[in-house]
């Protein structure tokens, strides 16, 4: 049995223990992590290695017998009381990433660790401190470029969800054009008129197939084309001249032109075209037109009947009416008639009061049509307007004479120039506005006609003292078949037809009549003719 | 005693102007058409013609075209009476030169006869 030697082990427990020292002292020197030794009692620092003092820049002599907070180390001084109370407690303390203000105020991150172990009897903490400034700047890099690649990724995102967008919107607009187009070429197709457009070239652009069937062309012959180079003509058979084609007209002036001509197909053939050039117009400027094209075939022969049906009407109703006008008036100036009870003498007066308002309706009828059939000027001759105003106050004294009002003429102006116009219808217009003037008149009374020449206008005022005109039935009285209230009272049998053809008459002369009236005091309607210099010639004498 | 001759298709109308005119104390003629109406003019030479215009076989402005055209017709006095009231017809009638243009309708009787006393005085 080997007895042992306690001093020697004592001795070599010593010498361990030496080397020990040494080297946990060589650790702490050169350790690349700041050490500190707390008393884990008062908290004071009792050592510090180089490294932390190369951390936090304090020396030696400013650490060593402080506490901690004491130095400015720590900002939260309470959370650092209470946090150094939880290791006196627990006997551990860890914070990953605990910011400390180094003496030269700076901020330095730092991993701190804190154990609590026993140095013989003694409680000592040792704190291990580790800067983690630069990784947490590699940290920082890190995340911040990972924000910008997020950044970048969410704009990339953004971009791509408007690409979509777009793409979609792209696709959503097509599909809009597309059903517009298809509306459009449906509406071009199933139009009943033959559609052309053309640009301000005069160059066929769109054609529709009622306009190449019409025209009697093929689409791919048409398009391109300039449209004045297809013939028309008018009722003659001679081509139209440029200047009067709806194309020419609607781009010059660019307003809607309506023309009504001939066209002549390719295989030769002819038929009766309407055609109507509206302007396309863009910020003001016409940029081509759309011409509406019909065969207006049907229409003509329409409006042929229609006037066929108006002659016949003017005769065929006129002639009975007026073989009893003059029956009844023969009627009446017989001796068995004028002998009659006056009972009989009425009856023959009233019969023959109807029969001239059934010729009067006709008469009015005959000219609406002939205004509706645009055969109001188809006999203009130089004619002398005073002369004939002469004539038709003349022929209207007796009548007027018997109603017991004066009828007279006022030529204000000596000499009155030849114009141009229809005798026949003048002559209507005239004894229309004066039968008027004189069946609206209170007797005794007065009607004034009064001729005038002033500015290159004639004008012929026709003015009585009679019932008058409201205001508001001034502006109707010149429409088809109005009368108003007040005439309706006095003189049941009008057509409401007279001042509408007058007024048709008159502005198919390029005239004006317009009416000035009070209520009770009387009317004067006025007829402003303007007439070209042209005009202005001498009065030849009558033979 | 003056000759009227009147030329007028509708016989209503040509048996009472044919009464009213001899009952104003003239001598009468009747023509029912534009060719009879000449043949009669020119035979019998009257002092007035009256002449309507829409008539079968010659027509009233073909008749005084024919008429205007003879020696003796150049300035027989003739009035259009008709009803016929288009510009047409009317300015027509002027060239040939009427002497009155009246439409039947418009006109009463009595201005007629009375137009034409002071025309035959």
């Amino acid at each position: 049995m080997v007895k042992l030697d306690v001093s020697t082990i004592h001795s070599h427990t010593e010498k361990n223990l030496q080397l020990s020292e040494l080297r946990y002292r060589r650790l702490f020197e050169t350790a690349q992590d700041g050490i500190l030794i707390l008393n884990a009692t008062s908290g004071k620092i009792t050592d510090a290695n180089p490294f932390l003092k190369r951390i936090l820049g304090y020396s030696q002599v400013e650490l060593l017998g402080k506490e901690l907070w004491q130095i400015g180390v720590f900002k939260d001084i309470v959370g650092s009381k209470t946090a150094f109370k939880e290791l006196q407690n627990i006997g551990y303390i860890r914070y990953k990433d605990l910011p400390l203000q180094r003496k030269d105020g700076h901020k330095v991150d730092v991993e701190f660790i804190s154990n609590v172990y026993m140095v013989g009897k003694e409680k000592v903490i040792q704190c291990n401190i580790r800067n983690i400034s630069d990784r947490k700047k590699a940290e920082n890099i890190v995340k911040s470029r990972t924000q910008d690649l997020e950044k970048l990724s969410k704009a990339q995102e953004k971009t791509k969800r408007a690409m979509l967008n777009v793409m979609e919107d792209l696709e959503g607009a097509k599909a809009v054009i597309e059903r517009e187009k298809a509306k459009d070429e449906a509406m071009l197709a199933s139009i009943g008129d033959g559609l052309i457009a053309v640009d301000n070239h005069k160059k066929i652009i769109v054609i529709n197939n009622v306009a190449t069937e019409l025209l009697g062309w093929k689409m791919k012959e048409l398009v391109g084309k300039v449209i004045t180079d297809l013939p028309l003509e008018n009722e003659n058979g001679d081509p139209l001249p440029l200047s009067k084609r709806p194309t020419t007209i609607a781009l010059a002036t660019g307003e809607i032109t309506k023309v009504t001509s001939f066209f002549v197909r390719k295989d030769k053939t002819r038929f009766p075209i309407a055609i109507t050039a509206t302007p396309i117009k863009l910020s003001g400027k016409t940029i081509g037109l759309i011409e509406l094209i019909r065969d207006v075939t049907h229409e003509k022969e329409v409006d042929k009947a229609k006037s066929e049906f108006v002659s016949l009407a003017s005769h065929q109703l006129r002639t009975p009416l007026g073989i009893m006008k003059w029956y009844l008036e023969a009627l009446g100036n017989e001796e068995y008639v004028k002998k009659s009870p006056i009972k009989i003498k009425k009856y023959v007066e009233e019969i023959y009061n109807n029969n001239e308002r059934v010729l009067s309706l006709v008469r009015d009828l005959l000219s609406v049509s002939r205004i509706e059939q645009g055969q109001v000027h188809n006999n203009p001759t130089r004619t002398d307007l005073l002369e004939i105003i002469t004539r038709v106050v003349e022929q209207m004294q007796l009548v007027v004479h018997k109603k017991k009002i004066v009828l007279k003429i006022v030529p204000l102006s000596r000499k009155i120039p030849l114009v141009s116009i229809d005798v026949f219808r003048f002559h209507e217009a005239i004894e229309n506005l004066i039968g008027n003037a004189v069946e609206y008149s209170v007797p005794p009374s007065t009607v004034e006609v009064a001729v005038e020449e002033k500015n290159k206008t004639i004008f012929i005022s026709i003015k009585d003292k009679g019932i008058g005109i409201s205001t508001v039935d001034q502006e109707k009285i010149f429409t088809k078949f109005f009368r108003s209230e007040k005439a309706i009272r006095h003189n049941p049998e009008g057509s409401g037809l007279g001042l509408y053809v007058v007024k048709s008459y008159v502005e198919s002369w390029g005239g004006k009549i317009t009416v000035q009236s009070a209520e009770g005091k009387g009317s004067t309607f006025t007829i402003s003719l303007p007439f070209s210099p042209e005009e202005h010639r001498p009065k030849k004498r009558k033979k | 005693m003056k000759t009227i001759l009147i030329v007028e298709d509708e016989p209503a109308y040509l048996k009472l102007l044919h009464d009213q005119l001899v009952q104003s104390g003239y001598e009468v003629i009747d023509a029912p058409d534009g060719e009879e109406g000449l043949k009669i003019a020119l035979a019998k030479k009257p002092d007035l013609i009256l002449l309507d215009i829409l008539m079968p076989k010659v027509d009233g402005l073909k008749m005084l075209a024919a008429l205007r055209a003879s020696d003796w017709g150049k300035h027989v006095p003739v009035f259009i009476l008709t009803n016929v009231a288009e510009s047409k017809e009317i300015s027509e009638g002027m060239n040939s030169r009427v002497n009155r243009y009246i439409v039947k309708s418009e006109m009463t009787l009595e201005d007629l006869l009375s137009s034409i006393k002071v025309y035959l005085k």
